[in-house]
């Protein structure tokens, strides 16, 4: 069964165009994500937002960076070599893992079964040597991060 | 909202398939929710094969990176539960399985791997286990074995 999930995406392009993950607070209608991946311009700004606790997650496409708002705000950059480099392409990571439960001798399940739910969110690039670079963090419902 | 999912079990020749299942209770009879007592397998004995799969359904875009194992409980002596991903569906068994053949994997990074669904409405690929048992095996309930499948979702 589908729940509300507790982090929603805002995307922000470069031509100023806004698409949120949905359209209202109920969760009813919403939009998919490839419609960011078809629309034509460079996306800038991807976040989620805790709809409990208003934080904000951002990943700004533009600059290489992670940043959480409010304060105190915490970012990630990437490597010296990368910063400042106006020809550097961030590319967004984002994406939910899902956990869902069953049981053998149980008690029944409701839900599906739903264990839970963490985001990650981040952005990668490719470095002067070629390799390819991850910055990413991992957030549950309860603003709980982790570095991965 | 986000994907809808739910755990569902297949079941005859002709497959009935039950979506949204309470359990995976293994047992003597080929048919999903079992309760327990009923049902019991026999020291000596296998359970009917279970031939499970995840259902997604709602709003996705990509499922993927999917990941089956079984997370908690401490099987009884002369116990054990095979399991195999992605077998072409045939009617469960209670001989020994043909298909389910490795002990369930219990951590993550063991885990069995099955297919991806496709666009939503879709089913993952069947996820097959078989409780098995010998003559040894202890009478009495089994304590709780948790079963987790894992998947990315954007």
């Amino acid at each position: 069964m589908a729940q509300k999930l507790g982090l929603v995406w805002e995307a922000k392009f470069a031509d100023g165009k806004v698409i949120r993950q949905f359209d209202d607070a109920e969760q009813i209608s919403e939009h998919l994500f490839k419609e960011l991946q078809e629309y034509p311009a460079k996306l800038s700004i991807f976040q989620l937002e805790n709809i409990h606790t208003n934080r904000i997650y951002q990943a700004d496409l533009e600059a290489g960076k992670i940043t959480i708002f409010p304060s105190p705000a915490v970012y990630m950059t990437p490597e010296a070599e990368a910063q400042g480099d106006t020809t550097q392409t961030y590319r967004l990571i984002y994406f939910r893992r899902v956990r869902h439960k069953v049981e053998y001798a149980g008690g029944n399940l409701k839900d599906g079964g739903i264990e839970s739910i963490y985001y990650f969110i981040g952005f990668q690039y490719t470095d002067a040597t070629g390799q390819n670079v991850k910055r990413m963090i991992q957030i549950s419902d309860q603003d709980e991060v982790c570095i991965v | 909202m986000s994907a809808t999912f739910a755990w569902s079990e297949s079941n005859g020749a002709i497959p009935t398939v039950t979506d949204g299942i309470l359990n995976v209770n293994f047992g003597n009879l080929d048919s999903p929710n079992l309760a327990s007592p009923n049902n019991r397998v026999v020291a000596g004995n296998n359970s009917f094969e279970k031939w499970n799969r995840g259902k997604f359904s709602g709003v996705y875009t990509t499922i993927d990176n999917l990941k089956f194992y079984k997370s908690s409980g401490t099987l009884p002596a002369n116990t054990s539960i095979k399991a195999a991903v992605n077998a072409v569906y045939a009617q469960p068994v209670s001989t020994a399985s043909a298909v389910a053949t490795v002990d369930v994997p219990t951590t993550l990074g063991t885990a069995l791997v099955p297919t991806a669904p496709g666009a939503s409405p879709s089913y993952s690929g069947y996820i097959t286990m078989q409780l098995q048992t010998t003559a040894a095996a202890p009478p009495g309930a089994i304590a709780t074995q948790t079963f987790t499948l894992q998947y990315d979702e954007v």
